[in-house]
């Protein structure tokens, strides 16, 4: 295994471990917690980087040759790759969040509006503004 | 889809017993890269094709061949 793979296993795991740790503590402790701490976060990430950089080092030092290498054209096409494969992934997931944005804000308004006027709750909900969910969105489900 | 074959292990052992490292060094990849190209796993580029051939004295086409699938 080269260093760069090495590298990139570290910080999957390292990801993988710290912030499902972290998630996994903001789940548990429930809404009741307070939701969001800032505090934690920073907490989380300075535990990342610190592990990432220590357990780089470690393997450097084992591997002190490959450390030094530059990366050559495969390492490239990897790492060209792997953007590429990350930026979909951002893509689709920031396509996901405005789809459910858009269902969510759809159920409120069809929920929430007719219990703020008088009279037919179904009548209101009928002339509601319609929220067409791009195709895009459906493209992607 | 085409297929390239190489001789580089072959021609490894012709030149002395060249490692992977020797070589990757030489052509100014990495081992992982060496190997890789050896078990036809990755097909390297124009100018580190000519390099590898360099190292071995012969011309392109006798370390790499190229088989078209039918």
């Amino acid at each position: 295994m080269s260093f760069r793979e090495k590298s990139a296993w570290i910080s999957m795991l390292s990801m993988s471990g710290i912030y499902g740790f972290y998630f996994w503590s903001v789940v548990h402790a429930g809404p009741k917690a307070g939701g969001f701490h800032f505090g934690s976060l920073l907490e989380t990430i300075i535990a990342l980087v610190v592990l990432q950089i220590v357990l780089t080092i470690a393997v450097a030092i084992f591997t002190p040759r490959e450390a030094k290498a530059p990366r050559d054209e495969r390492d490239k096409l990897i790492e060209l790759r792997a953007m590429r494969v990350a930026y979909a992934g951002s893509r689709d997931e920031r396509r996901a969040r405005l789809l459910f944005r858009r269902v969510r804000s759809s159920n409120r308004l069809q929920h929430e509006l007719p219990a703020v006027h008088s009279g037919d709750s179904r009548d209101h909900a009928l002339r509601l503004p319609d929220h067409p969910i791009p195709a895009w969105c459906l493209t992607w489900v | 889809m085409g297929m390239i074959r190489n001789e580089i292990r072959r021609l490894r052992f012709e030149h002395g017993e060249m490692t992977q490292q020797e070589l990757a060094e030489k052509i100014k990849v990495t081992r992982q890269t060496v190997n890789a190209i050896e078990q036809g796993k990755y097909s390297p580029s124009l100018e580190a094709a000519f390099r590898i051939s360099a190292v071995f004295g012969r011309p392109l086409e006798s370390v790499f061949h190229y088989f078209q699938d039918e």
